[in-house]
């Protein structure tokens, strides 16, 4: 094209200088709005797409759940669901023992897979505080030397004092606000293993062992037994456990929770009721799941067109995992459970007080578990709150530099329009060209035009021209 | 010890350095008019002579001159008005050597360039909707901030010629008075959000500079080609001859042709540069207030609200920058003194109604 021609010329016969830097500049302006633009598309803001039926139905979903909840988990010890929960324990409790060796079959007695375990894990640290190197412990007996026991918790603390009191033949309690070590505890034990790492090994599966024979019960437990207690709750023995071994005194509040612990052990609140608590919550959650990935492949299969349908494209629109919207019905369904679950507990605390306030009872029946799942839900929605203001602000930021970078592509481009005259400034500098004069007069007017020269000064014709040089007759 | 620099230092350096390259460039513009200012008086004496004007139609010669002539007056002005703002600092000029066109004695070439940047009212400039007065603002207001920018002997000078320049003035001069009390009494959340919106102030201005120093190059080239042009034009035209019925027609086309380039040459010298023209006038806030129907506040509060649409012209703010920006505004005890209105007077409103204004257009 001759136009570009024209452009590129930087140094005409003339002596001219036509070399532009407004092409340049708007291609960098370009590059920077390109840039922008990628950017603020690149910010997401994480809404919940919820709408009224996702509401409903995750708020039937939590209360549903919190129904079962009341009927059929309840409390230790009239729990329907709480039966079956203790049944499937005694059973991986055999499996467990047919595992290392156990003969006793399907038929063989519970008590007698727990003795099995009992020879096989043996740890130093099983004193029941009757008839035993435990008896000088005040407060231990049968019934809560699982709590009391530190090496018999399902935590981090259980599982080093285990290891501790295997290693150094000590056994430690937690009584009474105090932490109490036995010395030398039982003379007949050894650790096995031929170093360091092996002993460790074996003094963990030992750990392990020992809890699996005694999460339903001792061997010679009537009726349900003493349990292992609830990790949920062991915590109450860390804090006295901790700052005892830093010489704080435990403060009557760490006490009284530690007594209320146990009194809920006591009352048969183990880790087999925990679980108990854990189904209703875990079906909570599946069916608010399924509900929002049954309604969205509805909507797959009624909008999507039965040519273009695919595996990928459905799991896309209907996975229930990794969005915000099913965390949102989550965090509804959860609320509500807990709710409702709270208000119950509250009631029946009051209730079984007799008008003051019963915190045993309150916290016998309140689901740990639900509010657990609660809290996760809500940390989550926080963390997108607060990570959607950021990104809206980020959003914002880069939307107002934009509108700066706009400001000055427009100004270029309006720029590039007013100064493409160097064509009509060749054209009439091209004046002893015979050829051409009549082009360049046409092309003197378009000049005149770009320039914004005043229309009654142009001259645009030969007649105006004849005019204006002839003076007016 | 160096601390690393805000991203508002950053940015205000940045605009420093690109008005500091526009100034030269205006420097520059002003070294080449005045050839080509020669060479279009020139052309036109050959063509009065063609057209054989008789001394007693002199006055319509001189209509027909206005353009240049306006440009020429306008080089005066800036000059008489620069020197008067000199005289009234007690001879700043002196003081300040070197650090600028503004505190150096303003001499005949810079005068040009800044007349030229800032436009010359015509009749029928699309691009410029300045009127002349207006054109004259803005250039002072340009040698006022840069006194002040300078800083030193300069600054008393500065604040007298912005405080000629009037609102258009203030703009300029804003982010130098707003900017120096603004951050001071501000609380640490409104802080950071006055320097967001002042750095994006500052690259908007950066990028109004940069569009200035690419226009201002063009139109150097320019001036420079069709001085040359006209030389050769000037040349040619001698060889025609003063009568035109005896020219060839040829001749004659080419002659209404450079008539023509004359006054598109003499553009050249009077449409002002884009990116330094004031963004938001009177004219655009009258017509608002047309169209809204609102009553018009008073003359003060007028200009103030032509200086904050410059200020913030394409600059996107949020309620919350609003209100901040406005309280940041009205607890500025300097720039509230300099533009003479009481705080109590001092509504959201304006902000709103400015902001309003600046989206009509």
């Amino acid at each position: 094209m001759e136009s570009a021609v024209f452009l590129e010329l930087e140094d005409t016969g003339n002596g001219f200088n036509f070399k532009s830097s407004i092409e340049a500049e708007i291609n960098n302006a370009q590059i920077e709005l390109d840039e922008l633009n990628e950017t603020i598309d690149s910010i997401r803001i994480i809404r919940p797409e919820c709408d009224k039926v996702d509401y409903a139905l995750a708020i039937s979903s939590g209360a549903i759940c919190r129904i079962i909840d009341i009927f059929l988990v309840g409390k230790p010890g009239e729990s329907p669901l709480g039966n079956i929960t203790d049944k499937w324990f005694e059973n991986r409790t055999k499996d467990f023992a047919k595992l290392w060796g156990w003969s006793g079959g399907k038929e063989g007695s519970t008590s007698s897979a727990i003795r099995f375990l009992e020879e096989k894990f043996k740890i130093p640290y099983d004193q029941r505080g009757a008839s035993d190197a435990g008896q000088y412990i005040f407060g231990l007996n049968p019934t809560n030397h699982h709590f009391k026991s530190l090496a018999h918790n399902p935590s981090l603390l259980g599982l080093f004092f285990s290891i501790l009191d295997q290693f150094t033949n000590q056994s430690h309690f937690v009584t009474e606000g105090e932490l109490i070590s036995l010395q030398r505890a039982d003379d007949g034990f050894e650790l096995q293993g031929t170093n360091v790492t092996s002993k460790l090994f074996s003094a963990f599966v030992n750990w392990f062992g020992h809890i699996i024979s005694d999460i339903s019960g001792s061997s010679g437990s009537k009726g349900r037994g003493m349990g292992i207690p609830s990790p949920l709750w062991t915590w109450t023995n860390d804090v006295i456990a901790i700052k005892r071994k830093l010489n704080i005194e435990p403060s009557d509040f760490d006490k009284s929770v530690n007594d209320l612990a146990l009194k809920m052990f006591n009352q048969g609140y183990d880790i087999r009721f925990q679980s108990t608590q854990a189904i209703p919550v875990i079906i909570n959650e599946l069916v608010v799941r399924l509900f929002y990935s049954v309604r969205r492949l509805v909507k797959y299969f009624s909008q999507s067109d039965r040519n273009h349908r695919s595996f990928g494209e459905m799991w896309k629109k209907c996975e229930p995992f990794s969005n915000a919207t099913v965390k949102r019905m989550l965090t509804v369904a959860h609320g509500t459970f807990c709710l409702v679950d709270v208000g119950d507990a509250t009631v029946r605390g009051f209730v079984a007080g007799g008008g003051t306030f019963n915190a045993l009872e309150f916290f016998m029946r309140v689901n740990v578990v639900g509010i657990g799942r609660f809290t996760i839900s809500l940390y989550g929605e926080v963390k997108r709150e607060i990570q959607n203001t950021r990104n809206s602000q980020r959003l914002f930021e880069n939307v107002r530099e934009r509108e700066v970078v706009k400001y000055y592509l427009e100004g270029l481009k309006l720029l590039s329009n007013e100064y493409d005259d160097q064509e009509l400034v060749l054209l009439i500098s091209d004046f002893s060209n015979s050829d051409v004069y009549r082009e360049m007069l046409s092309a003197s007017v378009e000049l005149a035009n770009k320039r914004h020269v005043p229309q009654e000064k142009i001259i645009s014709s030969k007649e105006s021209g004849d005019a204006y040089f002839r003076g007016t007759k | 010890m160096a601390k690393k620099k805000s991203a508002l230092e950053t940015a205000q350096t940045k605009a420093k350095k690109l008005s500091e390259q526009t100034n030269k460039k205006i420097e520059e513009l002003g070294g080449v008019t005045n050839e080509l200012h020669k060479q279009l008086t020139e052309i036109q004496n050959i063509f009065d002579e063609i057209r054989g004007i008789p001394a007693k139609d002199k006055i319509q010669l001189s209509k027909l001159k206005k353009v240049r002539l306006e440009w020429e007056h306008q080089v005066e002005k800036i000059e008489a008005d620069y020197k008067e703002a000199e005289v009234k600092a007690g001879g700043f000029g002196a003081a300040g050597a070197g650090a600028g066109i503004a505190v150096a004695a303003l001499g005949p070439t810079v005068a040009m360039g800044v007349a030229t940047t800032f436009g010359v009212a015509s009749t029928g400039t699309a691009i410029s909707t300045l009127s002349g007065a207006a054109a004259t603002n803005a250039a002072l207001a340009w040698l006022g901030g840069g006194a002040l920018a300078a800083g030193g002997g300069g600054m008393a000078g500065g604040q007298i010629l912005l405080a000629l320049a009037g609102p258009v003035g203030w703009v300029i001069a804003g982010a130098t008075l707003l900017g120096s009390g603004i951050f001071f009494f501000s609380a640490l959340s409104d802080k950071k959000r006055l320097e967001k919106i002042f750095t994006n102030i500052s690259n908007r201005d950066s990028n109004s500079f940069k569009l200035a120093i690419v226009e201002l190059e063009e139109r150097i080239t320019r001036i420079s080609n069709e001085t040359k042009l006209l030389a050769k034009a000037i040349a040619e035209a001698k060889i025609f001859g003063t009568n035109y019925d005896d020219m060839t027609e040829q001749q004659q086309y080419e002659l209404i042709s450079f008539v023509n380039l004359m006054n598109s040459s003499t553009q050249l010298l009077v449409n002002p540069i884009l990116g330094l023209q004031p963004k938001f006038t009177n004219v655009d806030l009258d017509n608002y207030f047309d169209a809204s129907k609102a009553q018009k506040p008073s003359e003060e509060i007028q200009n103030l609200m032509v200086a904050l649409g410059n200020l913030l012209y394409r600059i996107k703010l949020d309620d919350t920058d609003k209100k901040v920006l406005w309280k940041a505004i009205r607890s500025n005890k300097k720039f509230i003194k300099a533009i003479g209105i009481k705080k109590k007077d001092l509504e959201l409103d304006i902000l709103q109604d400015t902001i309003a204004a600046l989206e009509l257009n």
